[in-house]
Formats: structure tokens, C-alpha cells, sequence
């Protein structure tokens, strides 16, 4: 069977067969089919391939990262693959959106801000309206820089 | 160190092709192991201390071990796929010695003729159909009020839902179509988007197991059913039939 094609669409127009390559691609399409499908036979050594949760868990990993994997060359799953993608840098986005969020939280009218802004659930909030100026109770809020997280009674009242 | 023990690759319908310079897993050689029947499996010696119990269960969980030793695995039974019938085995299927081989192709010799008879001169394809990538909001003007973001979070959502019916919908045909000239079709677990890499959901991982006589004609109605979808499709074959080896499951 070494005269494996892989075509796709689009541009299915301009289809070649392409010469079997051990390409990244092909490494799932071959753990997908080693593992998971041929006849299952008892041998000797007893280990039940679908019992090995972590195994799913990379192997889907490994699928995951086919692409990158075609640009990265071979040897891309010799680091973690749970570091290896991209964890600092979502890291970082994750921040930014937070700091974003705290900023845009500041800027909205009180009540407006997502937490305990439902009109009769509190009083004061909902009575409060848009009118008011967007800065009214600043100074009772905590300052999000020196603030590790918020305190929790503020995520229950929403 | 640990005695080698014996892989089994793949069982075939006799008679036994030229193996000479077939090599595995960890570069051992591939040979015969013939039972009383019409079958023999093509098997090879390993390490003792990567797939004894304890220590095969350690390296699948390895990727580099893995990814290697499902290369090796594969590579032969997709050369072997080449020389005969074959029922390729799920991967690591090993035996202390030999003659536990012998004693299972004699214990499954039946079930081997009815595979060999469905299999023989037929081979698997897979298509993987991938719906387009969702829309980015042509708005990005804050809502007016909260009845308008309610507005605009319904209209979002029954776009998606149509856009999940219509990929569904020509998912099915798809199906449809690679069933109708092959002999036998089944759709394999979706992969999550999250995880193949690409910007669309799965909806379709079907494999087909089509004669050879047929296949060119296959290939073109695939072609023609996916000129102009809007789903992206990947077909790749023609492969082993890994997907119709086993029992139904």
C-alpha cells in the first residue's frame, strides 16, 4: 500500500497524488489507526491500549499538533506537550485581557459592571442607574494592581 | 536484561510472500509463524525490556517510543499489504514465545477466513470533512441597549446553529456518496476542534473500504461530491483496512 495518496479541497481541481511521506500528518493518521482500530488480540503482555487514559489524552495531543508539528520538524514532541503549546503566551494574553476588563469595569457606570448589575436584586445598585457619574464610588474600590484577586462576595453576587 | 519476546504484526492469508530484508520494530527481522491452518502471522522478536507488561505500559506513554514504534509497526504491515490478505493487529500484541502464536491463529482460524473473505482485493480510504471556520461579527459596535445584545446573541447563535445543520447536512451526503460505491463505510469518532489544528469542527471521519476494481470510480465521485462544498475534506488512501479488521465495533 505504499501508493497512499492524500488529497483534499479546496483546489481538489488541481488533486496530485502525492508520494507516501512520513510526514507529521501521517503520524496521526497512524496512531489513529494503530491504536484504535486493527483487530485486538489478547497476547501474553495484557495491556489494554484503551485503558491508558493519559495515552488518549496525548495522543489527541498529538493530533492536535500536526501542524505545528510539519513546521517544527520531527523532534517537536520531545518537549512537554502541555508547554509546548504556547501555555506562556496565553499566560501573558490572559493578563492583558484581565488588566483590559479592570479597565473597562472602572470606565462603566456603577452597576453596569457585570456584578450585581440586575435591576431589584440590590437596591442601592439598580436605583443608583446610569446617571450617575462613572467614578461615584471609586475610592471604595479596591485598587486591581495591589488586589491578588477579587474577594469572592463579589462573584457570588452575580 | 529481559528475554525478547514476540510481536505480532499482522495475521495473513497464506501462502507466505517473500520476507527476506523485511524489518521492525527496533529493526528486527520479520518472519513467518505458520499455524496448522491457511494463515500465518507475520511477527518479529523484541526487547524483553520494552514490552514486557510493566514496561510497555511506561513507554505508550511515551511519545517519541510511541510515535517510533506505531512507524514501525505500521511500515510493515502496510508493505506486507502489498505481498497479501491481512488482518492488520492493534498495536504492542505480544507473546512470550511462539507457540502461543500458533495456538491463537489455530483458536481464531474461522474468524480469520471470514475477515481474509471480506478483505481480499479491497482496501480502506478515510475522508475527514472539516465545516468552514465561523464568521467573525461583521459588527463590532458595541450594542445599543441590553435588548439589542440580546438581539444580536440570538441572531449569532441561530446563524451558528444554521451553519452547524448546513455542515451536518453535507457531511451526510458526503457520507452518503463514499458509502454508495463501497462495500462497506463507518464514521470514527469526531476529533474536537480544539485538537486537530484547524480552524473548522470535524464532521465527518468515515472510513471506506472499497475494491480495487472500484476505485477509481470512487475517487471520482469523492471528487465531484467535494468540488464546490463548502466542507474541507481531506481523503487519504489507500490504507490497510485497519478500520474493518476487527470485529464490529
Amino acid at each position: 500500500m505504499s501508493d497512499t495518496v492524500r488529497w483534499s479541497s479546496p483546489g481538489v481541481q488541481q488533486r496530485r497524488p502525492e508520494p507516501r511521506q512520513q510526514s507529521g500528518t501521517d503520524l496521526a493518521d497512524i496512531l489513529e489507526r494503530v491504536l484504535d482500530k486493527g483487530i485486538v488480540i489478547a497476547g501474553d503482555i495484557q495491556v489494554n491500549l484503551l485503558d491508558i487514559e493519559l495515552l488518549t489524552i496525548k495522543i489527541r495531543l498529538v493530533v492536535a499538533s500536526v501542524d505545528r508539528a510539519k513546521e517544527m520538524g520531527i523532534d517537536w514532541w520531545e518537549r512537554d506537550p502541555t508547554l509546548s503549546a504556547g501555555r506562556g503566551d496565553l499566560e501573558q494574553e490572559n493578563a492583558r485581557l484581565r488588566e483590559r476588563v479592570e479597565r473597562l469595569e472602572r470606565a462603566l457606570p456603577d452597576g453596569a459592571a457585570g456584578n450585581g448589575a440586575r435591576p431589584g436584586r440590590d437596591g442601592r445598585r439598580a436605583a443608583a442607574g446610569r446617571t450617575d457619574p462613572p467614578d461615584r464610588d471609586a475610592p471604595r474600590r479596591r485598587n486591581p494592581r495591589t488586589a491578588p484577586r477579587r474577594p469572592a462576595r463579589d462573584r457570588s453576587e452575580g | 536484561m529481559a528475554s525478547d519476546l514476540v510481536y505480532v504484526y499482522a495475521v495473513a492469508e497464506a501462502p507466505v510472500p517473500d520476507l527476506d530484508g523485511l524489518t521492525g520494530i527496533a529493526g528486527r527481522p520479520v518472519h513467518a509463524i505458520t499455524g496448522d491452518g491457511a494463515h500465518w502471522a507475520a511477527a518479529g522478536q523484541v526487547p524483553g525490556d520494552e514490552f514486557g507488561e510493566s514496561a510497555l505500559v511506561s513507554n505508550l506513554e511515551d511519545l517519541t517510543w510511541l510515535a517510533r514504534t506505531a512507524r514501525e509497526h505500521h511500515g510493515v504491515v502496510d508493505e506486507l499489504g502489498h505481498r497479501s490478505v491481512l488482518v492488520p493487529l492493534a498495536l504492542a500484541t505480544v507473546y512470550h514465545h511462539e507457540d502461543g502464536v500458533r495456538a491463537m491463529l489455530t483458536d481464531r482460524a474461522d474468524s480469520f477466513t471470514g475477515l481474509f473473505d471480506r478483505l481480499r482485493g479491497r482496501a480502506e480510504w478515510g475522508v475527514k470533512a472539516f465545516a468552514g471556520a465561523p464568521q467573525p461579527q461583521a459588527r463590532a459596535d458595541r450594542p445599543s441597549s441590553g435588548a439589542d445584545y440580546l438581539r444580536r446573541r440570538r441572531a449569532a447563535l441561530s446563524n451558528a446553529a444554521r451553519d452547524d445543520d448546513a455542515a451536518s447536512a453535507a457531511a451526510e451526503e458526503l457520507h452518503r456518496v463514499a458509502c454508495d460505491l463501497a462495500v462497506a463505510g463507518r464514521r470514527h469518532r469526531l476529533h474536537a476542534a480544539e485538537l486537530t489544528g484547524r480552524p473548522g469542527t470535524m464532521v465527518l471521519n468515515g472510513a471506506y473500504l472499497v475494491e480495487e476494481a472500484d476505485r477509481d470510480g470512487w475517487c471520482a465521485a469523492i471528487d465531484a461530491a467535494i468540488t464546490g462544498s463548502t466542507l474541507t475534506v481531506e481523503v487519504t488512501g489507500p490504507w490497510v483496512p485497519y478500520s474493518f479488521a476487527g470485529d464490529e465495533r
